[in-house]
């Protein structure tokens, strides 16, 4: 018996195929959100009517293994589609030293082919968009929204001892 | 708590042991990242395992078939121990976070002209390289760059391949 897995991967196929024929149709401005709209609603869509038409759950515990396989897959995804929007820099340089094979590539190379135009200006923009952060008087100052997600990250990297990216 | 629910939630305890094991794995190997976070996935999948035979041996006969019973688990805590890993990852990589952890690190304030220096190309560029040449994604011998491995390079042609099925031609353009 495979019917709880198969469910989970219907409504996965179910919520790509919408995201697939969304996006050739036109691509969302964000992206992001409209993902996540997707795999949120193709199972409050889907559900009811599965339900109506033939209710095989035994308990509710199927439902959460269903719930748990879904979200975990989507939420996967989604971090993926990051990826997938806007080229890594990082995959970028692994390419082009890939493409240049054995001869190898110099580190001046790099400047006319691996692109990285989010420069420091975007995402400082971004963040003050996002009310992490206000610039003024040439000053960047955290807000307290900004200044709990620093300390957030500041624990996480304490805590499983991560260093200083970027 | 019966068999069924046993089952259910051994991906998250697989997930909870996996999040454990990296944190006494990196303080005890002093800083030791990437290894902390294999070896974490893997206990935490050896947890899960674990737990889903807990869970069948609790209700004998009740439970669902082998692929319902640990394919389901095991794709679930695979699921979850990437998004751990995405976040760790997310930490190390992302420049926005890094931007956060400096500010607070300075007070809370610091001057634009201060953070426009650790942030030129050349320097982004130079990270970068060193962190993959660290990791043995590539190598530099005689002053070329060349590839290391190629697991990150198939990564990027899977991303390539996904992202010209998923966007339209002139959507695969835009930055």
């Amino acid at each position: 018996m495979m019917r709880l897995f198969l469910t989970g991967l219907l409504l996965l196929l179910l919520a790509f195929f919408v995201h697939i024929v969304a996006w050739r149709v036109r691509l969302p401005r964000r992206s992001i959100r409209a993902l996540l709209c997707i795999f949120a609603a193709t199972p409050l869509v889907v559900v009811p009517i599965y339900f109506a038409i033939a209710p095989v759950f035994a308990d509710a515990s199927d439902a959460v293994r269903i719930l748990l396989f879904y979200v975990s897959c989507a939420l996967v995804y989604v971090v993926l589609y990051s990826a997938i929007e806007s080229k890594s820099p990082s995959l970028a340089i692994v390419s082009y030293v890939a493409s240049c094979g054995s001869a190898g590539c110099a580190e001046a190379d790099f400047a006319d082919h691996v692109i990285d135009d989010e420069g420091i200006s975007t995402r400082i923009a971004a963040m003050t968009a996002a009310k992490m952060i206000v610039v003024s008087n040439g000053q960047c100052t955290l807000t307290p929204a900004g200044r709990r997600w620093a300390k957030l990250f500041e624990f996480a990297s304490t805590i499983f001892r991560l260093p200083l990216g970027g | 708590m019966n068999g069924q629910w046993t089952i259910t939630l051994a991906p998250v305890a697989g997930l909870a042991f996996a999040v454990l094991t990296q944190i006494v794995v990196v303080h005890v190997s002093r800083g030791k990242v990437g290894a902390s976070i294999i070896i974490g996935i893997f206990c935490g999948f050896a947890m899960t395992l674990a737990v889903i035979a807990l869970g069948c041996a609790e209700t004998p006969g009740a439970t669902d078939g082998l692929v319902d019973t640990w394919l389901l688990g095991a794709a679930t805590y695979l699921a979850l121990a990437f998004g751990f890993w995405a976040f760790l990852n997310l930490n190390i990589t992302s420049m926005r976070i890094r931007i956060l952890r400096q500010l607070l690190r300075a007070g809370g304030r610091m001057a634009l002209s201060d953070m426009a220096v650790s942030y030129t190309p050349a320097e982004r560029l130079r990270r970068r390289l060193e962190r993959l040449a660290k990791g043995g994604q590539i190598m530099c011998k005689d002053g070329r760059w060349r590839l290391g491995s190629w697991q990150v390079l198939a990564v990027a042609r899977c991303v390539d391949a996904w992202r010209s099925f998923t966007l339209s031609r002139s959507d695969r353009q835009l930055p």
